[in-house]
């Protein structure tokens, strides 16, 4: 008797790890991205050497001989140091502190700068670089829309009267170019306006240095900011995270592209396989009689649910990109060839591969769904002279809604979370226009895009520095990890109800 | 009366139903298709898609002596034992233009875009090249450039080996009967204008037997093949070295595509190919294959400029097309004896000449893939003995590809069972615990928990294993393997201590009291991690890096198989996990209370009564969970170095299918070989996993019906 | 067999036997059922008294593998022939189920379903449709201030009044009814057996129950089925007074069922 308890304690240890390992999953992401948006300190280091560093602390291990301990010290500045990050010794410290008024400088390009500006002209060059944003923002919108966009109309119009030089088509271009060539002096102006505004920023060795305030994103005096304040920078930076593009190749900046990709995909594949997998669930339900057919169909559903999703993409390159993207080309897009428009990766044939791939999930819950509409309510129908289709419209699928927008949802879950189809069929690491914009026909079927699982692995294994994009991976990380807990979360909830009601109808 | 439109809806509504129902089988049988489409080309052998014969129109009395075509095959340079060089379009067979050359004899040659001849102690080359046209891209003409002259010790020769010839330098091996004579140039502009000739090297010696072939080979090396059988080895400065025996009488030598191997013809028809190689650290050629033989005297060899296909053909007037890394005769045709065989450098085109001119149009793609390429051991060029090598591109155009799947498939099951070694016994415990022993009222909270894990995208799993697990366990491995000997000793003893001091169990399930387990769990984990430098110290000398590779001879690689089997174990824990449970619940509850109501134990119940009667349940759930860990992808991409290696070492890594087509397909050129064959390693995962997936339904069927009686 | 001769017969049985597989559960039933009464169906569970009546409005359709052999006569077409168009059968057969089955709708939505299907649309003239059927079964006082509520609301009894509502609406001219008040407790069951009574002066009204009582109190005509075999049709009080057949009497007398 008594050993067969300490089996027991035995198993039960099995279940304890499996939910430890699933808290510390979530433990690990959020403990290694989440900090990152908290304005860190920025400590003044003075070495007995007499080097001095101005920097943030990002580590503290053992040393190799293991006697002390040394610190990594993010010391920005890459465009004058070389280098992010320096390691510093314990007892080389002679003094440490946290010096007022130390400036962090977030920049378009070479990472943060750590360094000082007289007291008096702070907030001078706060509204400096204010309006420096709002000028960046407006030569992007600028080289949209009156650059790229009149290229655009010119290159219509050259296609369009290919084959006769008519007067209409002479006029127009020679219009258009004038144009192009204004709205490209209007630029230069922009840019040599943009050259003009700068500032003295001085680095902690007392050496100089001329910033532009346009290529300052954010100028905040990290040591004296009042835990409200730092709250307040702490929701900023998420929402900058969330809603702003990547900068330096991925490793600062946001993760907006990637999320707007990961939505819109699933979007379009919910568009596709919801229906087609209600269909199929009704089919196997209601329609089929049992035979050959209903366990064709159903060894099928089950088999679809295990092929591993590479054989999705494989698949999709094959039959969708080359096969139905290239016979599209050929037929519509025929003026652009040999440069193919949907016989390549783009987000349609992606959303389609996944559609594939999550169809026996939205299959298989929806007939969980049907199971549960008691017969009576068929019979009811029916018995009120309904015709079939009349019983599935009114009754059926009205009660089983519940599991399959489970079934939807659990569909969006894994298609949000799987990246190695996308791979193979579309996704890129840095895609210049997203997928739906403000230019006709708004949605673009044919681009490729970013998603936040490619992001990770991305930007986590293919970045060129690592080290730097790694708070940035974690974060996407848990960003990726929240929308779908959230999403498996509400499949969950509306499982468990439509479970109960079933009970409730049972009795 | 709105009836009949509700009929129609009606009818609608149900075939649009029935459509929909059928598509997914469509879909299924679509997907196989598709694959199948795709990699079926490459077991399709050669064919000879056209025979054209061609008629010059000008009639030449003489016979062809050689003759070259250009890529696209459309002209010709054919040259007469005369001295005439024509141009010709083999299209319509007009002469297109003419050279006289003051060449006697036959001893005419082209090789490196230079058409050479030896006569009067002369061995003169000229460059002569098909020009293309600008706009069109084709190759509508032909240029003979200015000749370079050589002086050489015979009156005429039999073979020669060209290994330089530019402006710069000249080096070049000839024979005749028994002598080889081998002259190295350089040529320098002095600043006057004048080439200056600098004399590098000049040597005549004899080899001791009638020469069958001459051939340079990479590291300035010189074969001199002997027609009674031997090929002597010569390095840079023409001394003897080493020789490797053909055992078989020698016809013709001449080197392979990739200059890497040198093809040997017999006199009996045997055709081989031998290949250097470091073996116990001295250079030394192999036999790396031997072809299907001809039936005669082998007369010669046409290589073309894209892969190791090659021609043979002999006395008898056999030919065959070979390709020489998979051993494989593509085609095989009959000709007079007098024929012989130039290729275009694509390769589609074999021209014929002799008796008649033809041009052979072949089919001959994925020449390089053969099922035993695919899956048995074979020799490479450069390769001290046969093995399974996957390396799909090389540094340049000549690269051979190796393709064997074998690293990739021991790969993928190394993975998968470093998955199951850890997900295995914690899923079975944890379900089987879940199942029978804790309490209905907590499987509301640990069934989402299981579900949650479940619904982890694995990028997100591979991310945290490469980039934190891998690092981490590197530091800490030794006290991770003793947390998993220590951890459930600890709890067993805890419980017995709660039992025994605070509280005594009645019942046989358990409640919220289990987590107790929790803490004491990450204590001793914690502790365990604290021992880690002590342990190291102790057992492994300090380094556990270090003490893997001087015991077991492997490196440690940080991105490793262990850590992918906890990476992986995370991924298929809940899909067992779940399985299991819906077995074990599956198991009715009369079994069990008659069990109990005999006196059976809970404990002896539950493994006893109710594993036995699950055991096929619980079978189907791992064999589904070692199919998902067979497909899994992204973290395999992410967590393992991705090094094709051959090796069930748990530290170092591997590259599974999935990952390989991940990292191989979007680089892969539309409709070649690689391309296919990732699309033929798509097809075996889907077979697998259908095999798989349909087996465990029916035993799952079959064993349902069983218990329901 | 005899029974008073029928003067106006709406569904006319000839020969019918079915089949579920290789089960043969009604074997050569013919019997005559008379317009505007109540006739019962009576006897022991599996005798095949519920599969005859599902014949009349075709139910058994839903079922796999039936076979159904000879004729039921309704309107001066056979039925059971697949040419007989089963929506327009049952806008004219209606039924009431064993369990009360209202739609997870608004009682209101419940009882206009049919009406709606059959393609009426007017607002004001599906209001009063809906008022007149529950007034007809007895149920609009109780829920005239709740029309728009869940039917799933309604207690058990008032379900099953509001599924005879919902069927009157479609305005058959047979009201099946298939074990009506089994689940019912005995106030409920005494509303629907006054409303049958109440009912069967505009309809036809078949009732299948297996207890005995309750076909003495509602009906004029009972039929007693025993193994798929029709065993005794005659009037409720001659069948029940004085049984022709030893196994009605056996059965009315509680020997066996």
């Amino acid at each position: 008797m008594k050993s067969e308890k300490v089996y027991t304690y035995l198993l039960s240890t099995g279940l304890m790890i499996i939910t430890l390992m699933v808290l510390s999953v979530f433990c690990i992401v959020i403990v290694n991205g989440a900090p990152h948006f908290w304005p860190k300190k920025v400590s003044h280091f003075v070495l007995k050497d007499g080097r001095e560093y101005l920097g943030e602390i990002h580590g503290k291990e053992l040393t190799l001989d293991k006697s002390q301990f040394r610190y990594r010290i993010k010391i920005g500045n890459r465009d004058v140091y070389g280098q992010d990050y320096v390691w510093i010794d314990e007892d080389q410290i002679v003094s440490r502190a946290f010096p007022h008024g130390v400036i962090m400088l977030e920049r378009m390009e070479w990472g943060n700068a750590y360094g000082f500006i007289p007291e008096k002209s702070i907030t001078e060059i706060k509204t400096k670089i204010k309006e420096a944003t709002r000028l960046r923002k407006r030569i992007v919108r600028f080289e949209k829309k009156n650059i790229a966009g009149v290229y655009a109309d010119i290159e219509a119009i050259q296609k369009k009267y290919a084959e006769e030089e008519t007067a209409y088509r002479k006029n127009r271009l020679s219009e258009l170019e004038d144009q192009y060539r204004n709205n490209e002096q209007i630029l230069e102006e922009l840019y040599i306006k943009a050259q003009k505004e700068t500032f003295r920023f001085s680095l902690i060795d007392k050496t100089e240095k001329e910033m532009r305030c346009f290529d300052i994103v954010h100028a905040t005096a990290v040591n004296d900011l009042s835990i409200v304040r730092k709250a307040g920078v702490f929701i900023y930076r998420i929402g900058e995270f969330i809603f702003s593009y990547p900068r330096e190749s991925n490793t600062e900046g946001g993760v907006f592209p990637a999320l707007f990709g990961t939505v819109f995909l699933v979007l379009i594949m919910s568009v596709f396989v919801f229906p087609f997998g209600v269909i199929a669930a009704v089919y196997l339900h209601e329609y089929a009689r049992h035979g050959i057919i209903l366990k064709l169909v159903r060894i099928t559903i089950f088999n679809l649910a295990g092929v591993p999703s590479i054989v999705y993409g494989v698949f999709g390159l094959g039959f969708f990109i080359y096969t139905v993207g290239g016979g599209v080309d050929a037929f519509f897009f025929s003026d652009n060839l040999p440069s193919p428009t949907f016989g390549t990766g783009g987000i349609l044939w992606a959303s389609l591969t996944m559609a594939i791939l999550t169809l026996p999930v939205v299959v298989v819950a929806s007939m969980e769904g049907l199971k549960s509409v008691p017969q009576m309510y068929r019979d009811g129908a029916y018995g009120l002279a309904a015709t079939k289709w009349e019983v599935i419209k009114d009754v059926v699928i009205p009660n089983a809604m519940p599991g399959m927008l489970t079934g939807l949802i659990l569909a969006i879950s894994r298609a949000a979370g799987e990246v190695a189809p996308l791979m193979i069929t579309g996704v890129v690491k840095l895609a210049l226009s997203l997928p739906a914009d403000l230019t006709a026909p708004f949605v673009h079927l044919e681009r490729k895009f970013m998603h936040l699982g490619f992001h990770i692995y991305d930007v986590g294994f293919q970045s060129p520095n690592v080290e730097a994009s790694r708070p940035m991976v974690f974060n996407t990380t848990l960003l990726l990890l929240v929308v779908v807990f959230v999403l498996n979360l509400t499949a969950i909830i509306i499982r468990n109800k439509l479970r109960k009601k079933f009970l409730r109808s049972g009795v | 009366m709105n009836t009949n439109i509700r009929k129609i809806k009606n009818n609608v509504a149900h075939g649009v139903f029935t459509v929909g129902g059928i598509s997914t089988i469509i879909i299924i049988v679509l997907l196989v298709t598709f694959l199948a489409k795709e990699f079926v080309p490459l077991f399709v052998s050669a064919r000879l898609k056209e025979t054209k014969e061609v008629v010059f129109k000008p009639q030449v009395s003489e016979s062809l002596l050689f003759a070259r075509i250009s890529e696209d095959g459309n002209m010709g340079l054919f040259f007469y034992p005369s001295g005439t060089l024509y141009l010709v379009n083999i299209q319509s067979g007009n002469l297109l233009k003419t050279w006289q050359l003051n060449v006697p004899g036959k001893n005419v040659y082209f090789e490196n875009n230079h058409l050479f001849y030896a006569a009067h102690k002369k061995f003169t080359a000229y460059p002569l090249r098909f020009t293309t046209d600008r706009q069109t891209g084709l190759e509508t003409d032909a240029k003979l450039g200015e000749p370079v002259e050589i002086e050489i010790p015979f009156e005429s020769v039999t073979h020669a080996a060209v290994r330089e010839l530019s402006d710069e330098e000249i080096t070049i091996a000839v024979s005749s009967g028994d002598e080889a004579y081998f002259v190295s140039l350089e040529m320098e502009e002095s600043f006057s204008g004048e080439i200056e000739v600098s004399d590098e090297m000049k040597k005549q010696f004899s080899v001791g037997a009638e020469i069958a072939g001459l051939e340079f080979y990479p590291g300035n090396l010189l074969l001199v093949a002997l027609t009674p059988g031997q090929v002597k080895i010569y390095d840079r400065s023409c001394v003897y070295r080493d020789l490797f025996n053909n055992k078989k009488e020698i016809a013709v030598m001449k080197k392979l595509f990739g200059d890497r191997a040198v093809c040997i013809g017999g006199a009996d028809g045997s055709v081989t190919v031998w290949s250097e190689a470091i073996r116990n650290q001295g250079r030394k050629f192999f036999l790396i294959h031997s072809m299907p033989s001809l039936s005669g005297k082998v007369k010669g060899f046409a290589f073309n400029d894209r892969d190791r296909s090659f021609i043979g053909w002999d006395a008898s007037g056999l030919v065959k097309l070979y390709h020489s890394t998979s051993e494989n005769v593509r085609l095989e045709m009959q000709r007079t004896a007098e024929t012989r065989y130039t290729f275009n450098s694509k390769g589609t085109i074999l021209f014929a000449y002799g008796d008649k001119n033809e041009c052979l149009h072949l089919e001959n793609h994925h020449a390089d893939v053969t099922v035993k390429t695919l899956f048995a051991k074979v020799w490479y060029e450069g390769y001290p003995k046969p093995a399974y090598v996957w390396q799909s591109t090389g540094g340049s155009q000549d690269f051979e590809p190796k393709f064997s799947l074998v690293p990739l498939l021991i790969g993928t099951f190394k993975g998968a069972l470093y998955a199951m070694l850890f997900a295995l016994p914690l899923a079975l415990c944890g379900a089987l615990f879940m199942n029978q022993f804790l309490h209905p009222s907590l499987h509301q909270y640990i069934k989402p928990v299981v579900e949650i894990m479940a619904g982890l995208p694995s990028v997100i799993i591979g991310f945290l294993a490469g980039l934190w697990l891998a690092p981490v366990l590197e530091k800490v491995l030794p006290s991770v393997l003793l947390a998993l000997l220590v951890i459930p000793v600890v709890t067993v003893i805890t419980g017995f201590l709660i039992e025994k001091i605070f509280f005594s169990k009645s019942t046989d399930t358990y409640k919220f009291e289990i987590f107790i387990f929790v803490p004491v769990i990450v204590v001793t984990f914690w502790a365990c991690l604290n021992c880690n430098s002590f342990l190291s110290d102790w057992l492994f000398n300090g380094d556990f890096k270090q003490y893997v590779y001087d015991t077991l001879g492997m490196p440690y690689d940080q991105r490793n198989a262990v850590v992918v089997g906890f990476a992986m174990g995370f991924a298929v824990i809940p899909i067992i996990f779940s399985l299991v449970e819906d077995a074990l619940s599956f198991v009715p509850k009369e079994i069990i209370a008659g069990s109990l109501a005999l006196g059976l134990s809970r404990w002896k119940t539950a493994t006893g009564v109710v594993l036995k009667s699950a055991r096929s349940g619980i079978l189907s759930a791992v064999m589904v969970g070692f199919g998902r860990a067979i497909g899994e992808t992204m973290i395999v991409l992410m967590a393992t170095g991705n090094t094709p290696v051959l090796s069930m070492f748990p530290f170092n890594g591997f590259r599974t299918l999935s990952a390989n087509i991940a990292v191989e397909l979007p680089e892969a050129p539309v409709d070649g070989s690689l391309y296919r064959i990732l699309f033929l390693s798509a097809f075996l995962l889907f077979l697998f996993t259908f095999l798989v997936n349909t087996l465990t339904d029916l035993l799952r069927d079959y064993w349902r019906r069983r218990l329901q009686g | 067999m005899e029974y008073t001769a029928i003067a106006n017969p709406v569904i006319t049985v000839e020969d019918l036997n079915l089949y579920y597989g290789k089960f043969q559960a009604l074997k050569n039933i013919s019997m005559l059922i008379e317009e505007k009464i109540t006739t019962a169906f009576i006897g022991p569970s599996g005798c095949g008294k519920s599969t005859l009546l599902r014949c009349f409005n075709r139910m058994n359709d839903l079922v796999e593998n039936v076979k159904v052999e000879g004729k039921a006569i309704f309107n001066e077409e056979n039925i059971l022939v697949p040419e007989c168009d089963v929506t327009t059968l049952r806008s004219r057969v209606g039924m009431v189920f064993q369990k009360s089955n209202p739609f997870p709708m608004s009682i209101f939505d419940n009882i206009a379903y049919g009406p709606r299907k059959k393609g009426i649309r007017n607002k004001t003239m599906l209001a009063e449709l809906v008022e007149d059927c529950l007034k007809a079964a007895a149920l609009w006082d109780e829920v005239k201030n709740k029309l728009d509520k869940s039917a799933l609301g309604l207690s058990g009894g008032q379900q099953q009044r509001l599924c005879i509502a919902r069927t009157i609406a479609m305005k058959p001219e047979v009201i099946l009814m298939d074990e009506p008040c089994s689940a019912l407790d005995p106030i409920a069951t005494t509303k629907i057996e006054d409303l049958i009574g109440e009912l069967q002066k505009d309809y036809t009204i078949v009732i299948v129950t297996h207890n005995m009582q309750q076909a003495a109190r509602v009906s004029q005509r009972t039929a007693f089925m025993y193994l798929g075999e029709l065993i005794e049709y005659g009037d409720t009080d001659a069948l029940f007074q004085n049984p022709k057949n030893q196994k009605t009497e056996d059965y009315i007398t509680g020997r066996f069922g």
